[in-house]
């Protein structure tokens, strides 16, 4: 006969929990950003000429199982002081208040609403995208490789700087910075 | 019209070549200097473009122009003593490595800067390097204190053509003239 002991009750207790959080399918993921294989670049263009930048901090808090897309969610908040265009003088006017204003707001945040699949291993993320005090909803299609506990997802998505008040005054002229900013994520995270 | 200069003549196309870059050269020059002193604004960008797209203009040309004068003779020059014309001959060297000196420096420097060459908007350029501040700011000392040179040069190149004309009343500066092609 199976006989419940004081020394086994912890044990089992404990098993159960596990059961708990991992064996329920449905249950979306989460997940954790690996900074140091991760990032978030953007193309813009200056004099008619496309350079290249990113931000080089950013945290991320994501829940995403592809077979549970409809409790998956993402939010990202970018450090908009941590952007690196390898040009000092460049990365002080970005942050400046004609620009990001990153003393007034000092993230960016991603924060998505729904995701679908659009084709095996190819997802769209809609999100709300807040830049300054503007929020508005872009689309980010990306793709999504997972082995085992981890993750890449790579993805590109285009929105115009001046949507988001970014370049105020003379800077809302486009005809020597481009208003169309290609951001690109890649990121890799680990199921803990 | 001949298009190939003599030993006597200069011909259509050096003439033309020759008055062409003495305008881009003023022009990116003055540019240069004026967009420098010009407060950080759409203004400053609008110079520097013109400034860029002007700079590989003259690369270009220089480029052809060295072509050219392989191809075709040299009209001597008309300097009466040996040094005279040694001295002609390292100021017209001069004004060729400088025009390719000072675009190198300027294409260089921006790609160091990250900030990449569009020319006239219709294509941008290669970087030269990979970005680095420290690269930049040396570059941009060197075109700076070329750019010193280039006014030194073309000054000297002003005035020797002009002692040519009034002192020596010589053919060297009617030679080069637009218009008819005029042999010494």
């Amino acid at each position: 006969m199976f006989q419940i002991t004081r020394k086994t009750l912890p044990a089992l207790a404990l098993a159960s929990t596990i059961a708990g959080f991992s064996g329920a399918g449905w249950a979306a993921d989460p997940w954790v950003v690996e900074a140091g294989d991760s990032e978030i670049e953007f193309t813009g263009t200056q004099l008619g000429a496309a350079f290249e930048g990113e931000f080089k901090s950013f945290t991320a808090e994501i829940v995403f199982s592809p077979d549970d897309l409809a409790g998956s969610s993402v939010k990202v908040l970018i450090d908009i002081a941590s952007v690196d265009t390898a040009n000092g003088d460049r990365d002080s006017q970005i942050v400046s208040p004609d620009w990001f204003d990153a003393a007034q707001w000092p993230t960016a945040k991603f924060e998505t609403k729904s995701f679908s699949e659009t084709a095996p291993g190819q997802y769209e993320a809609v999100a709300d995208l807040t830049i300054r005090d503007v929020t508005r909803e872009v689309i980010l299609p990306f793709d999504l490789e997972i082995e085992g506990n981890e993750a890449k997802a790579t993805g590109t998505v285009t929105i115009n700087r001046t949507d988001f008040g970014v370049g105020q005054g003379q800077w809302a002229d486009t005809s020597q910075v481009g208003d169309p900013v290609t951001i690109e994520i890649d990121i890799e995270a680990k199921r803990p | 019209m001949t298009l190939r200069s003599t030993k006597n003549a200069f011909g259509a196309v050096t003439k033309t070549i020759h008055w062409v870059m003495a305008l881009l050269v003023i022009s990116v020059f003055s540019i240069g200097w004026y967009m420098d002193l010009l407060p950080l604004g759409m203004e400053k960008l609008e110079w520097i473009s013109r400034h860029k797209s002007l700079g590989v203009t003259v690369l270009a040309l220089v480029i052809l122009r060295v072509i050219w004068r392989h191809r075709e003779p040299t009209p001597e020059g008309l300097g009466k003593t040996r040094i005279e014309r040694l001295a002609a001959k390292a100021g017209h060297l001069g004004l060729y490595l400088l025009m390719f000196a000072m675009p190198l420096t300027g294409w260089t420097m921006s790609s160091a800067a990250n900030f990449p060459v569009s020319v006239y908007g219709l294509f941008t350029l290669p970087n030269l390097v990979s970005p680095n501040q420290e690269l930049f700011e040396t570059l941009r000392t060197v075109h700076w204190l070329l750019s010193w040179a280039v006014a030194g040069l073309v000054g000297v190149h002003i005035l020797a053509a002009l002692k040519h004309h009034f002192w020596d009343r010589d053919a060297t500066l009617r030679r080069m003239l637009p218009g008819k092609i005029e042999e010494n």
